[in-house]
């Protein structure tokens, strides 16, 4: 990075945090800290809700999805407009109505304190690794990458935000997200001008998308059924919207941004914005790294993309073999690149196939070469993919914007993080503090509680993304355990606000068979992580109302 | 502001369907012209 892109990169990280700070109104108020007292106009809560989503796992991660795989990945988000018409019209009117600060004190009103405790305790655990895990993966990349110490990057990416989101509260957090969305679009739509402007003279857009077609890079739709593959329209559709329904309807950190909102429809309008421009928005982002795949047909790209391994490979005792395989892969790279401009010429489907078989030998050259990373370095599951595009920004984009694309990928997670730490203190401090320990105390006496748990929360997480790299394995299970619960936690609000006979105890305990269900189906069977979210939903729905049979209780109303 | 009523939002509703409808079919056809 030069001059200017350090200063693109500390104006925007000033930027952020001083005017999200001077936007703040009211903030000496409990109401005014964790819900900008209800005044919150929808453009800028969708944003808010679209950024809160959008983390740096997805930015970095997708590209290098498209790159590797194509647009298949973008079904994923099939379900979700679906989700956000059935959220609109079910949680957002009762969470409104009901004037909760949390999603889980709605569940004390409709059940009991344990069912609220349970719920919101799942949530902190999951969200405070979640969290870590959010700053650490792109931490790791970008140190890499970059040359930054890990530490320094954590820390980078973890004082700022918790800084703006404990003094500013959600109405900080939320005008940030604003405008982190716009630095994140601003900075993936000059890197798609960059990537037309970067192929060859000869060949157009069109050309270039058709020979990324010719190896599968344009499919975006799978029609077959098949629960044991990850992504295929029908996952996407049904697995997708029980995933989007949980995690919109039942995750505190998206739940109170709509909470923020003026009124009932005001916090539709926000849903409704990402139901139409979440799927346009993971197109285009896919299609970056589409466009990479393409730019890399006709320029050289680095054998490996992680700059670290292949330094370990050609300065180790693996370093004949990595020198071998570099000799092979120039070698193949240039008949890729003379198949790939006579496929983009003619358009024959000889050329293609020609092409297709050439690209093939470059895949085979890189996964020896993959292989040999997993063999010096001992890490099984390692794979690249993630480096792609960040390597590709800093060395072909030009100066300026490798500042601001280093600033959207740092967007990318300070927006995703702040809206955790403000939920995680949220729920902390209304849930548990205020509920169960000092019931009756001042307003400034919950403000300051609310600062200490977001301060708290945050330097937990900071801890967690530095030493999340040596937990390794721990940390996938942490996220298997994660996904475990989403769908059982929806079924939860759904016999809350669905039914009228089911009551505490039926409830606790169907919410307790759906998350075993789930482990079980998660551990002993293949079925897809996306369909776990429906069997969650389900099992908690129907145990819930055949115990509500065997269980009778007077049931209460929100 | 007045709050809009529920019919204006059913509509919205039903354009979601029909927006989402239309950007799987492009993408559908997107797959099947660049394939």
């Amino acid at each position: 990075m030069r001059a200017l892109d350090w200063a693109i990169v500390v104006a925007y990280l000033v930027w952020v945090i001083a005017d999200g700070i001077r936007r703040t109104k009211r903030a000496n108020e409990i109401e005014g800290y964790f819900l900008a007292n209800r005044s919150l106009p929808w453009w800028a809560v969708g944003l808010s809700v679209m950024a809160t989503q959008l983390s740096a796992i997805t930015l970095v991660g997708t590209t290098g999805q498209g790159y590797a795989d194509g647009l298949l990945f973008v079904q994923f988000y099939f379900g979700l407009p679906l989700a956000m018409i059935v959220l609109c019209l079910t949680v957002v009117p009762f969470f409104h109505r009901a004037k909760v600060y949390t999603a889980y004190e709605f569940l004390e009103r409709r059940f009991d304190p344990k069912t609220r405790s349970l719920t919101s305790f799942l949530f902190l655990v999951q969200r405070c690794l979640a969290c870590g895990v959010v700053i650490s993966a792109p931490a790791v990349i970008l140190s890499i990458v970059l040359g930054w110490s890990l530490t320094f990057t954590v820390l980078l990416i973890g004082v700022p935000t918790t800084l703006y989101t404990m003094v500013g509260g959600v109405q900080a957090v939320t005008w940030a997200d604003v405008k982190q969305m716009g630095v994140i679009v601003g900075g993936v739509l000059a890197t798609v001008v960059v990537l037309i402007m970067g192929l060859p003279d000869e060949v157009s857009v069109g050309a270039a998308l058709q020979t990324a077609g010719a190896v599968g890079r344009m499919q975006a739709v799978d029609f077959t059924f098949d629960v044991t593959r990850d992504f295929t329209f029908w996952s996407g559709l049904i697995g997708g919207m029980f995933l989007a329904m949980g995690y919109f309807g039942a995750d505190q950190s998206q739940v109170q941004r709509y909470l923020t909102a003026k009124s009932v429809n005001q916090a539709r309008s926000s849903l409704l914005m990402s139901a139409y421009v979440k799927i346009p928005l993971q197109v285009l982002i896919l299609l970056t790294g589409v466009l990479v795949f393409c730019f890399y047909l006709y320029t050289p790209p680095p054998m490996l993309f992680n700059p670290k391994h292949e330094r370990v490979l050609a300065e180790g005792p693996a370093a004949p073999q990595y020198q071998a395989l570099e000799g092979e892969f120039g070698a193949a790279f240039e008949r890729r690149r003379a198949a790939a401009l006579s496929a983009a010429a003619t358009e024959s489907e000889q050329d293609k196939a020609a092409f297709a078989a050439a690209d093939a030998d470059v895949k085979r050259i890189r996964d020896r070469a993959l292989m040999l990373v997993r063999e010096t370095t001992g890490d099984v599951d390692y794979s690249d993919v993630n480096y792609v595009f960040p390597t590709f920004v800093l060395t072909q984009l030009p100066m300026g914007l490798v500042g601001l694309m280093i600033a959207a990928i740092l967007a990318a997670v300070m927006s995703t993080v702040a809206a955790e730490l403000n939920s995680l203190s949220t729920a902390t401090i209304i849930d548990f503090y205020k509920r169960h320990f000092r019931k009756t105390e001042s307003e400034t006496h919950y403000l300051r509680a609310s600062w200490v748990a977001t301060a708290m929360w945050g330097t937990f997480a900071t801890i967690v993304a530095t030493y999340a790299t040596s937990l390794g394995a721990l940390i996938v299970v942490v996220n298997q355990i994660g996904s475990f619960f989403y769908g059982s936690l929806f079924g939860i609000f759904v016999l809350a606000m669905g039914t009228t006979r089911v009551g505490a105890n039926a409830a606790f305990i169907a919410l307790l068979t759906g998350m075993a269900t789930v482990a079980m189906v998660g551990f002993a069977t293949n079925v897809s992580w996306l369909w776990q979210n429906v069997v969650g939903t389900v099992v908690v729905v129907a145990a819930g109302v055949l115990l509500s049979y065997v269980l009778p209780e007077k049931a209460k109303s929100a | 502001m007045r709050e809009r009523s529920s019919s204006t939002f059913n509509a919205n509703y039903a354009l979601v369907i029909l927006v989402e409808a239309a950007v799987i079919t492009a993408l559908w056809f997107l797959g099947r012209y660049f394939g």
